[in-house]
C-alpha cells in the first residue's frame, strides 16, 4: 500500500478528528490530534476529564460508536509480520484480526470488562481462541501460566473464579491477563488504576512495567494522574480540549513544561515531598467543545494570553529537540 | 485551651445479615482529640472505615460503643434541643455532590433549607444568598438553577457553603475533592483553607489520597482496618513513618517528579486488606507486614507515644 514508518515507529496517529453529532450540536471531542508510538515504549496521554484522551485512543481501533464519528486523519501501524496498514481505513473484519491480539485494550473499570456469567479462565480462552488455533487442552494450560504472570496466586484455583469472586486488584490483573493473551505489540492502557488504592495501584503499575520489559511491547497509558506519569512514562503528551498542547520526554516536562497549561496543572498537583504554602489552581473550567472557542482553547483561561492567541489557533513547533508545543508564545509569526 | 472535640475508643460494628454473631468492625477503638481551628487529616484504604468514622463522630450513625465529647458534652448521650444545636455547629461535605444535592430543588432553596430547619431568619434571603455565594467564587447567576446544569467544582462549592452557612464550630469533609480533576481540586482546597481561617472552624479532613491530606492538615492519622495505627504532625508522619503500614503506604505514593519518583525505594505490600468480619489476631497489618514478629501474631500493640506528638502501634517501638 506504499504506507511507511520509521523502523522505530509502531503507530503513528496523523491529524485524528473524531466528532459526536448530538442534539445539542456537534462536539469537536478529538481535533487533529496526532502523536507517535515508539518500539517498547511506554507513552502517556495525560489531561482532565473531557480533553479527549480515552476518545483518542478508542478511535485508533475504531471504537467509537454513533454518534460518535471519525471524521479525519490516520492511524499507521506495523503490525507483527512488519506490514504497515492504516487502521482507520482497513475492512472491519481485518481490523477484527487486530484487536485483542496486536493491539489490546485494558480498561479503567476491571468489573465492567468481565463478563459477570463467565470464568475468568473463559475470558482468556474466548481471546486466545478468537486468534489462534490452537487446542482446548492447551488454552487451560496458557490462561493458568497468564495468571500465574500477572501474579495471581493459586492461578490454578483462580481460573475458574467468576469475576465477582475476585478483589478489585485481583480483576484488574486478570483484565491484564486477557490483553495480553495474545503477545500484543501494542497495549492500550486507560485509566488502569484509577479505581484502586495507592497500594495496590503500585502492584499493578509494577507489573505492567515487567510485562512491558518481558513482552517487548510499547503501552499506550491514559492517566489524569500526574504522579502515574512521572513514575512510568518515557514520553508524554499533554492534552487539553480535545487537542495536543505539548509533547516531550517525561524528564524535559516535567522539569521545564512550557505551554502555560501544563506549567499550570504541575502545580496544582499537590506533591508530598514538597512544603506547599498554597496550590496554585486554574481558574475557570474547560470549554465547551460544542463550540470551542476560535484560536488557542486554553486562551480563556491562559493567564499570558495576548490578541493573536484568540483568534488564531497555535501550530505546534518543535521548540527543542524532541519538545514540541502549540502556543504563541514560541512561536514565530 | 480544652480540645474541641475528644473522642474516646469509639467503636461501630455493624451486623451481618443472615448472622446473629457475625460483624463488620468498621470503626474498632479509635481515640484522638481535635483542637480549636486545626485541620486533622484521617487517611487509609478503601474499607479502612474512615468514613464510618466521620459519620459515627457526628452522630449520623450511632456508634456501638465510646465517647465522643464536643464542647464537655458527650455527644452519644444528647437528645433533643441539645442534639439539634450539636447538628448545627457540625456539618459534613460528602464526596460526591451530585448525590449530596437535592435534584429537585434550585441552589437557593437548598442553601434556604438548613437555615430554616434551624429556625434562623435572615431578612433579605436574596441578597444574604448572593453574599456567600460570592464567597465561594459563585454568583447571582447560579441562584436559581438545579444542580444539574452546574459543573462538579460548581456543586462541590454549593454543598460547602451549605455546611458553612449555619457558621459551623466543626466539619467532617469526607473526601471532598476525589470527584474532581486536578485543576478544580486546588481550587476547592484552597477555597477551604481560605474559610477556615475566617470561620475559625477545626476540620476532619478524610481522604485516600495522601498529598492531599498532607496539604490540608496540621495533624495526620493513618487509618488501617478499624484502627488508628499512626498519629503525628503532617511533616513528621512524612518525614519519619515509623509504622510499616505507613511506611508502605507513603512509598506507594506516585511522586510527580520523575526523577524522584524513578529514584526512591519502594515498599510494595503483598496482597490487600483483609476482611473486616474477621480482622486477623494481633496486629491486624501483620500478614501483609514484611518486619512481622511472632508477637504480632499474637497480641496487639497498644497505641504509644514514641516521641512527643508522634504516637504508632507497632511492636517495634513497643517495650514489651
Amino acid at each position: 500500500m506504499g504506507m511507511s514508518l520509521d523502523e522505530k515507529t509502531v503507530l503513528k496517529v496523523k491529524d485524528l478528528d473524531v466528532r459526536f453529532y448530538t442534539y445539542a450540536g456537534v462536539v469537536h471531542a478529538v481535533s487533529k490530534v496526532s502523536f507517535d508510538v515508539y518500539e517498547k515504549e511506554v507513552v502517556s496521554l495525560v489531561g482532565e476529564t473531557g480533553c479527549g484522551k480515552t476518545v483518542t485512543t478508542r478511535a485508533i481501533t475504531r471504537l467509537i460508536e454513533s454518534p460518535g464519528r471519525i471524521v479525519g486523519g490516520s492511524a499507521l501501524f506495523r503490525r507483527r509480520n512488519g506490514e504497515v496498514i492504516d487502521l482507520l481505513k482497513i475492512p472491519d473484519e481485518e481490523l477484527r484480526k487486530i484487536r485483542g491480539n496486536e493491539i489490546a485494550y485494558v480498561f479503567q473499570d476491571p468489573s465492567s470488562a468481565l463478563d459477570p456469567l463467565y470464568t475468568i479462565g473463559y475470558h482468556i480462552i474466548e481471546t486466545i481462541k478468537a486468534h489462534r488455533p490452537v487446542d482446548k487442552k492447551t488454552m487451560k494450560e496458557e490462561a493458568v501460566k497468564l495468571l500465574k504472570q500477572v501474579l495471581i496466586p493459586h492461578a490454578e484455583l483462580r481460573v475458574k473464579n467468576y469475576p465477582h469472586e475476585l478483589s478489585g486488584g485481583m480483576r484488574q490483573r486478570a483484565v491484564i491477563a486477557t490483553a495480553i493473551a495474545n503477545k500484543p505489540r501494542l497495549l492500550i492502557a486507560d485509566e488502569p488504576t484509577t479505581n484502586l488504592d495507592v497500594t495496590v495501584q503500585a502492584q499493578i503499575l509494577e507489573l505492567l512495567k515487567d510485562l512491558q520489559k518481558q513482552y517487548g511491547m510499547s503501552i499506550i497509558l491514559i492517566t489524569h494522574n500526574l504522579g502515574v506519569v512521572a513514575e512510568t512514562s518515557d514520553r508524554v503528551y499533554v492534552m487539553y480540549a480535545g487537542k495536543v498542547v505539548e509533547h516531550s520526554n517525561v524528564f524535559e516536562l516535567f522539569e521545564r513544561p512550557l505551554h502555560p497549561y501544563t506549567q499550570m496543572l504541575l502545580k496544582a498537583v499537590p506533591n508530598p515531598l514538597k512544603k506547599i504554602e498554597r496550590l496554585e489552581s486554574i481558574p475557570g473550567t474547560v470549554p465547551s467543545l460544542i463550540n470551542p472557542p476560535p484560536g488557542c482553547r486554553f486562551a480563556p483561561r491562559c493567564p499570558l494570553a495576548k490578541d493573536v492567541c484568540k483568534e488564531k489557533e497555535p501550530p505546534i513547533i518543535e521548540v527543542e529537540p524532541g519538545h514540541h508545543v502549540a502556543c504563541w508564545l514560541y512561536a514565530r509569526r | 485551651m480544652a480540645p474541641i472535640l475528644v473522642v474516646k475508643d469509639l467503636k461501630k460494628y455493624f451486623s451481618v445479615r443472615g448472622s446473629l454473631f457475625k460483624k463488620v468492625r468498621a470503626v474498632d477503638g479509635v481515640s484522638f482529640e481535635l483542637e480549636h481551628g486545626e485541620t486533622f487529616g484521617v487517611v487509609g484504604e478503601t474499607g479502612c472505615g474512615k468514613s464510618t468514622l466521620g459519620r459515627t463522630v457526628l452522630r449520623l450513625l450511632e456508634p456501638t460503643a465510646g465517647k465522643i465529647i464536643f464542647e464537655n458534652k458527650d455527644v452519644t448521650k444528647l437528645k433533643g434541643a441539645e442534639l439539634k444545636e450539636f447538628r448545627r455547629k457540625a456539618q459534613m461535605v460528602f464526596q460526591d455532590p451530585h448525590s449530596s444535592l437535592n435534584p429537585r430543588m434550585t441552589i437557593a432553596e437548598i442553601l434556604l433549607e438548613p437555615l430554616k430547619e434551624h429556625g434562623i431568619h435572615v431578612d433579605e434571603p436574596e441578597r444574604f444568598l448572593v453574599e456567600n455565594l460570592e464567597m465561594v467564587g459563585l454568583g447571582k447567576e447560579h441562584l436559581y438553577r438545579y444542580p444539574h446544569e452546574l459543573s462538579g467544582g460548581q456543586k462541590q462549592r454549593v454543598a460547602i457553603l451549605r455546611a458553612i452557612l449555619l457558621k459551623p464550630k466543626f466539619i467532617v469533609l469526607d473526601e471532598p475533592t476525589s470527584a474532581l480533576d486536578v485543576s478544580v481540586q486546588a481550587q476547592i482546597l484552597n477555597l477551604l483553607k481560605d474559610l477556615q481561617k475566617k470561620l475559625r472552624a477545626s476540620y476532619i479532613f478524610i481522604s485516600h489520597d495522601l498529598a492531599v491530606v498532607k496539604y490540608m492538615s496540621k495533624r495526620i492519622a493513618v487509618m488501617y482496618l478499624g484502627k488508628f495505627v499512626e498519629i503525628a504532625d503532617s511533616d513528621t508522619i512524612f518525614e519519619k513513618p515509623l509504622h510499616p503500614y505507613t511506611q508502605a503506604l507513603f512509598s506507594s505514593i506516585p511522586i510527580p517528579d520523575p526523577k524522584i519518583a524513578r529514584s526512591k525505594k519502594r515498599i510494595i505490600l503483598q496482597g490487600e486488606p483483609p476482611s473486616p468480619v474477621n480482622p486477623p489476631p494481633g496486629c491486624r497489618f501483620h500478614p501483609r507486614c514484611p518486619k512481622a514478629m511472632d508477637i504480632c501474631k499474637k497480641k496487639e500493640p497498644a497505641m504509644m507515644e514514641v516521641e512527643p506528638g508522634h504516637y504508632v502501634a507497632c511492636w517495634l517501638y513497643a517495650k514489651r
